[in-house]
């Protein structure tokens, strides 16, 4: 259940002190999930992996806000017309992970009820946060998430080595495009565009 | 020597050397061309599995690398597909010093060889999919830079191709499973499903498209041209060698029909939104999905000679980007509001860059298939080859290439009006950028005019799907 909050946290803010705050502490308990399908070294290296992810998050969160603070009408915009509506969907899709993960029909026989709600609930936040930003940090951070619950079943029925290098090696490429982009983004537009 | 390790770290190495000489676009240039071309004549020779001489030496080269219990593996089949990403990305290299690419184009560009030659050596070949993952993730350091800020085109590609990897690796799971328990038809079903889902997005099937005019719109259009000639046809392979690969895939009428209708879907819309378009990258997105969905039309004609025709409109659609991506670059720099292609920012520029605007234009109208261009002698052939399967299909790809040619008329129109009084002070095409966009736009007239010239590499490629 854990994991599913540290998902819904990073749905429904935006402040990136959260987000990264969310995504260790979400890596740390994905990890022990991992401990009750992988060998402990295995599940260890993915938990430090995903701990690597956030800290890059966390320095390129530092740089961007350094580079241009938030500005407070930002803040307001944001409170007043979305908070309310991702913290009713986030509670939803919460609570539909939970049912499908306990009903007979839609569970993932091939792992414990434990895993199947965080595989569910970790899918559907992180396509449910990609639906509601175009951040590139938050939306990283969500395709991390939603990669996360995938790998979590993945890992129960291919437990193979070489697979689960190339799945790290693909979270850690997302999260360097994401960081690169948000920090793109930061930046004063030098374009002109009109 | 090992064939595979060779071809994933020359490419890797010689990024870091493009990267060191960042400051001499020329020198990174020529080093990026070097490479891929030498890597594109060795995918067509290189003796695999034989004991050659080497430098004096006796020297065997092994075609398999096997890494923690997976391989990567140089098969002969595979030797047409290698060498046309590394011939087609040796023609974008040659040509990037002229064309005001991103500062990172080249480096990045070496590593995106690195990960296409991966997604091809992959065994099994469904973990190319994971390569695929990362040469999105690789895109979007030449998708957006300090000129280009906006960031939702290369996001998208890379949520995009990150939603499609799942599908792919579980139908892999469920066709593990189908070796062991052959009597269980719902793996079968499963799996196709799932592959079918996975292949939608990675395809950029409506609605999965949305990534394609972003992308064309925000980021730089040498870049954007990279990515649609480079990037696109690896995935196009990627489906094909699961056709060569997977008979009851093959056999399947239905997944040929879905092929139909998602190549329909992508004309149409392409067509559709190509003709409200008033920005030269939008349309080059528009007119990318078009030509995308050509593709995947062609390739569900099986009793015919669909698979030569999609190879070459594949084969051909880069010639047309590079030159387009080459003059929009120049044509974007002076216009009225920097980096807009909005017409009316670029109102009067063909007077002031009678280059960059002649490869905009012929590059866009080979986009759009217009006779005596390249892009026209794979979209005639598929209009032969739609007269005689289904007319109706014909004439929506009629349509919709009316649509993308009617909307580059405007475009050309507005380049071509009386110039305004004053002038920016950016800088005009230089003398390289000339001597690039007059054989660009040769060679897209050449081939318009003589296709003969590229059908035999067509259809020996085609062969090798074929097996």
């Amino acid at each position: 259940m854990g994991v599913v909050i540290t998902a819904g946290v990073i749905v429904i803010f935006f402040d990136w002190r959260m987000l990264v705050l969310a995504a260790g502490t979400q890596a740390v308990l994905a990890g022990l999930l991992y401990s009750q399908l992988l060998p402990p070294q295995i599940a260890g290296v993915k938990m430090i992996v995903g701990l690597l992810i956030a800290v890059q998050m966390y320095v390129t969160g530092r740089q961007i806000d350094t580079a241009s603070p938030r500005r407070a009408d930002d803040t307001r915009r944001r409170f007043t017309t979305g908070l309310p509506f991702r913290i009713v969907v986030a509670a939803m899709v919460l609570l539909l992970s939970w049912q499908a993960s306990a009903s007979p029909d839609s569970s993932l026989p091939e792992v414990s009820p434990t895993v199947s709600l965080a595989v569910f609930g970790l899918v559907a936040m992180g396509l449910l946060g990609l639906g509601l930003t175009e951040e590139p940090l938050k939306g990283g951070i969500l395709l991390i998430t939603a990669l996360t619950g995938f790998e979590l079943y993945y890992a129960a029925v291919e437990p193979a080595l070489a697979v689960m290098a190339l799945l790290a090696a693909m979270s850690f490429a997302i999260s360097l495009a994401a960081c690169y982009l948000a920090v793109v983004r930061s930046q004063p537009d030098r374009s002109g565009a009109g | 020597m090992i064939v595979p390790l060779l071809m994933l770290a020359a490419p890797a190495i010689m990024s870091l050397a493009a990267y060191l000489l960042r400051r001499w676009v020329w020198a990174q240039s020529l080093i990026a061309a070097l490479t891929s071309a030498t890597l594109g004549l060795l995918a067509l020779q290189i003796p695999l599995d034989q004991i050659a001489v080497f430098a004096g030496r006796d020297v065997q080269f092994q075609s398999a690398w096997v890494v923690l219990g997976r391989s990567f593996t140089f098969a002969e089949t595979d030797r047409p597909s290698l060498a046309f990403i590394y011939l087609a990305s040796t023609f974008f290299f040659a040509g990037a010093g002229a064309a005001k690419p991103p500062r990172a184009f080249l480096p990045v560009g070496l590593i995106t060889l690195s990960l296409l030659a991966a997604t091809i050596f992959a065994q099994p070949f469904l973990f190319a999919a994971l390569f695929l993952e990362m040469i999105a993730a690789s895109a979007a350091f030449i998708l957006s830079d300090d000129e280009h800020p906006a960031t939702r085109g290369a996001l998208r590609l890379l949520v995009f191709v990150t939603l499609a990897v799942p599908f792919i690796l579980l139908a892999g799971w469920q066709l593990e499973g189908l070796a062991t328990s052959p009597e269980d038809t719902s793996l079968l079903v499963r799996a196709t499903i799932l592959l079918n889902i996975g292949l939608l997005i990675l395809l950029a099937v409506v609605p999965f498209h949305s990534w394609i005019p972003n992308v064309a719109d925000d980021s730089a259009p040498y870049a954007s041209a990279f990515v649609f000639t480079v990037v696109q046809t690896a995935v196009m392979f990627f489906m094909l060698k699961f056709f060569t690969q997977f008979d009851w895939l093959r056999a399947n009428t239905a997944e040929f029909a879905a092929l139909r209708l998602a190549g329909a879907a992508m004309v149409g819309v392409g067509g559709a939104f190509a003709f409200a378009q008033r920005k030269f990258g939008r349309l080059m997105g528009y007119a990318v999905m078009v030509d995308l969905g050509t593709a995947l039309l062609a390739v569900s004609i099986v009793e015919a000679d669909g698979l030569p025709t999609a190879l070459s409109i594949v084969a051909l659609r880069g010639i047309g980007l590079a030159v387009w991506g080459m003059g929009l670059g120049w044509i974007r720099s002076r216009s009225t509001h920097r980096n807009s292609d909005d017409f009316d920012h670029v109102s009067g520029l063909g007077w002031q860059m009678p280059f960059a605007a002649a490869a905009v234009i012929v590059g866009g109208l080979s986009l759009a298939a217009i006779p005596l261009t390249a892009g026209f002698t794979g979209r005639w052939a598929l209009f032969r080859l739609l007269a005689r399967n289904d007319l109706t299909l014909a004439f929506v790809l009629l349509i919709a290439s009316v649509s993308v040619t009617l909307a580059y008329a405007r475009g050309i129109a507005a380049l071509l009006r009386p110039p305004a009084a004053e002038e920016s002070d950016a800088p005009r095409e230089g003398q390289a950028t000339i001597v690039f966009v007059i054989a660009g736009i040769g060679a897209i007239i050449l081939l318009g005019m003589f296709p003969q010239m590229l059908l035999p590499a067509v259809a020996r490629a085609a062969e090798a799907f074929v097996k």
